[in-house]
């Protein structure tokens, strides 16, 4: 076989190598019962999509397929509504203020109405019985400011005086948020010598370190526990009641009514003491969430005595981050194969795409194909997370949207390197060629597109390093790869689980530039380069 | 091959003029004959010489290739029995020398045995032993080698008539006059008709038949060697041969 060939084949076989992941991927559309869970990336979150999860698994023949951790509540909602999972864990007052665009309300009972009414009624989805605490936004500030010299701040009121002289470190959603900073700025009329946006976790060392003074926490945080901080009381009762529920598709209690049954049982199960200790033990302890859901629901004797967990080794606190990586190496080869079952698909494709497309604009060589490269270069700056605004609502979560984000970032560098390739290519050669009766087809098959080669390979080697590189990115919607361990360490502030994605994603790159470095020199015809 | 009123114009691209390459050339190119192109650098001898082979097209003038207007041959079949040498070689850098020598006749279609023996046989003839060079590749060969098997490739197939531009203008002075030596062996035993570009008189004087003066874009006089000195038809043609002679 020719080089050209074997290398087709080689991209043909990549192309379908993450599809063992994307089996049952549209939980809307496997009637043999499959149940996607899905999640937004805090703690407490991911905890009650894996306890859903794991109840579904003990209660029902269904299996059940986990998106945990997608980035933020609009990516949550967009995959919900558009069937790329069946449900996740929300937020009466999230659904009411952020999804519907209403006013906040006092009363969680309101709260609750309004969003069961509306929601059944625009979208088709059900929020179930809430599972019993309420969360909701709590200002706190450092024990020390709050108690210094004459000084004692009790209240939000309290705080207003001080407040100019003090710094904030705000989650990004509150400060955005209508019933966050804005809406509490105006009811207070309270105002801070500077605003910084900080994620939820890093705030709590921000604060101990004393790089700011006051930050906004929820009231089931764990680390309001631990902390040395004093949550100030909402006086004017600004902050509405949020109540956590599971948020379902009503075309899935349809099929499997068993689902909505089973999640009942969770009914008004969790208060907020218990969510804090619970997220105690995700934050502070870093422990596996699969253990911590399991444990709470033994707790709530809400498992049938036969159902055992296959329990992730228990990691001693202190141990090594080699120890660390050992003990989680399950999981961890499972995320490597996935991240590299991402990249190649993209990359293959890129390929497959960028090429062809690269030829045609040589073909046309006018203006707008130097219009067209630039136009796709644009994409490049396109940030991960505003590509996947567009693309959920199209393509859901999880693999396919995944493949096609990398993808987009893969195009741009093959298709300029194989522009120039062909372009620059030794244009003496490709003129003689022509003036001794090659046609123009022939002139390119077997002059310029194999001088080419060099130039184009060194394209598809950066979009490689490129796409192994950003593939942590699919973690964000569901699709697993090594950006999981990195994103969930982030929130969970896990320094030992952002290196067990960090490092092999590192070494992935550079795997992939060494392969795909070789692979160049071997497509290389031999007379030209080096 | 003849040439009537032929002119070639550049658009210009951009801010930059049109170029009027070649204007109103008038030429009869006689069978067998070596005609050699001279003029100044710029002054449009590849133009008119990629008129020949249809690279480029005429804005204006006739031109006919025996009998036929040039414009019916179909421009790929009518480059195969045309051999062409450029300036830079414009060897295909990733075909060893054997099958940049046999390029014109695989074009052809000719069996691999013959092209394989026909590519030897030339290599011989240009003084570059096939046991030694046909494997190897364009890079690895001394300037003036890849100008032999340049020559070797424009004569794979046998071509009527051989269009070589400036095909020793790059070479140093020795290696130059050694290739030269080379070329007119094989056109001595040779019945092809050759047109050679050069901006070189004394090159011109070497291996011509007749020696055609263009200045821009102009043909000011095409006339056998001895008849170019003795009655120049335009001054600038004398101040060329003054040149050449100091
Ligand atoms: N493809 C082209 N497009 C535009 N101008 C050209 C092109 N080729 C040659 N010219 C211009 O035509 C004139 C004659 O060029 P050329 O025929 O290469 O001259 P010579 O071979 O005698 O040096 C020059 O002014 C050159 O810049
Ligand atoms: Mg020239």
């Amino acid at each position: 076989m020719t080089k050209p060939a074997l290398l087709l084949l080689g991209l043909a076989l990549a192309v379908p190598l993450p599809a063992p992941a994307q089996e049952g991927e549209p939980g809307a559309q496997s009637p043999g019962g499959t149940i996607v869970v899905g999640s937004k990336n805090f703690a407490e979150n991911r905890l009650l999509g894996e306890v859903f999860a794991q109840l579904i698994e003990a209660h029902t023949g269904l299996e059940v397929e986990r998106r945990l951790g997608l980035a933020g509540t609009e990516f949550c909602f967009e995959a919900l509504r558009t069937g790329s999972i069946d449900l996740y864990p929300e937020y009466t007052g999230t659904g009411l203020v952020t999804l519907l665009g209403e006013e906040p309300t006092a009363s969680k009972f309101d709260a609750l109405a309004t969003v069961r009414a509306e929601f059944l009624r625009r979208f088709d989805l059900h929020w179930l019985a809430p599972v019993g605490f309420e969360n909701s936004y709590e200002l706190a500030i450092r024990a020390d400011l709050a108690r210094s010299g004459e000084r004692e701040l009790r209240t939000i009121s309290d705080l207003v005086p001080v407040a100019p002289t003090l710094r904030a470190g705000f989650g990004y959603e509150f400060v955005e948020r209508g019933d966050g900073l804005p809406g509490l700025a105006d009811t207070y009329g309270l105002s801070f010598a500077n605003v910084q946006s900080i994620l939820q976790a890093p705030k709590y060392q921000a604060a101990a370190a004393g790089a700011v003074d006051v930050i906004d926490a929820y009231t089931t945080d764990g680390r309001l526990l631990v902390y040395d901080l004093l949550v100030l009381e909402d006086d004017f009762g600004f902050f509405p009641p949020y109540e956590a529920a599971p948020l379902v598709r009503g075309d899935t209690l349809e099929r499997h009514p068993e689902v909505g049954a089973v999640l009942g049982l969770l009914g008004q199960a969790i208060d907020e003491d218990r969510m804090r200790a619970l997220n105690l033990r995700l934050q502070e302890e870093h422990e596996p969430i699969e253990v911590v859901a399991h444990d709470l629901l033994r707790e709530l004797e809400l498992l049938p005595g036969d159902v055992e967990m296959v329990a992730p080794e228990r990691q001693p606190r202190d141990s090594g981050l080699a120890a660390y990586m050992w003990s989680r190496r399950r999981e961890l080869s499972t995320y490597t194969a996935e991240h590299i079952g991402l990249s190649a698909a993209a990359l293959a494709l890129g390929i497959l795409f960028a090429v062809p497309l690269a030829l045609l604009l040589d073909r046309l060589r006018t203006a707008t194909s130097e219009a067209m490269i630039r136009i796709i270069g644009m994409s490049q700056t396109l940030p991960s997370l505003a590509l996947f605004g567009f693309l959920i609502p199209v393509l859901g979560v999880g693999v396919v949207p995944s493949v096609v984000a990398l993808w987009i970032y893969s195009i741009f560098p093959i298709l300029r390197s194989s522009c120039t390739g062909l372009r620059e290519a030794d244009p003496d050669a490709a003129s003689a060629a022509t003036a001794l009766g090659m046609t123009e087809g022939q002139v390119l098959r077997r002059v310029r597109l194999p001088l080419a080669v060099p130039t184009i390979m060194a394209g598809v080697r950066t979009a490689g390093v490129i796409t192994v590189g950003t593939a942590t990115i699919a973690a964000f919607i569901g699709a697993g790869g090594l950006g999981q361990p990195i994103i969930a360490g982030v929130q969970l502030v896990n320094i030992q689980q952002i290196l067990s994605g960090a490092i092999p994603a590192a070494l992935l790159a550079l795997a992939a530039d060494a392969v795909l470095g070789a692979l160049g020199k071997w497509l290389r015809p031999r007379g030209v380069g080096p | 091959m003849r040439l009537r009123g032929v002119s070639k114009v550049y658009p210009g691209a951009g801010s930059a003029d049109e170029v009027t390459a070649v204007d109103g050339a008038d030429l009869e190119i006689l069978e067998g004959e070596t005609l050699a192109l001279v003029g100044e650098s710029g002054c449009g001898k590849s133009s008119l010489l990629r008129l020949l082979n249809r690279m480029e097209e005429p804005t204006a003038g006739d031109l006919y290739f025996g009998d036929a207007e040039l414009s019916t041959f179909e421009p790929t079949a009518l480059r195969r029995r045309i051999g062409y040498v450029q300036q830079t070689g414009g060897l295909l850098p990733h075909w060893t020398v054997k099958r940049n020598v046999g390029l014109v006749p695989e074009l052809l279609g000719w069996p691999k045995e013959r092209r394989l023996k026909r590519a030897e046989e030339l290599l011989r003839l240009v003084g570059l032993p096939a046991a030694t060079y046909a494997a190897r590749y364009p890079r690895e060969l001394s300037g003036g080698e890849r100008q032999r098997v340049a020559v070797a490739r424009a004569l794979a197939a046998d071509p009527p008539l051989v269009l070589l531009d400036e095909p020793f203008g790059a070479l140093d002075a020795i290696t130059r006059a050694d290739v030269q030596q080379t070329f007119m062996r094989l056109r001595a035993s040779r019945e092809q008709t050759a047109v050679i570009v050069t901006h070189d008189l004394d090159e011109a004087f070497l291996l011509a038949d007749r020696i055609a003066v263009m200045r821009r874009g102009r043909l000011l006089q095409t006339a056998r060697p001895q008849d170019l000195i003795d009655r120049p038809a335009d001054p600038y043609v004398g101040e060329l041969l003054d040149r050449a002679a100091n």
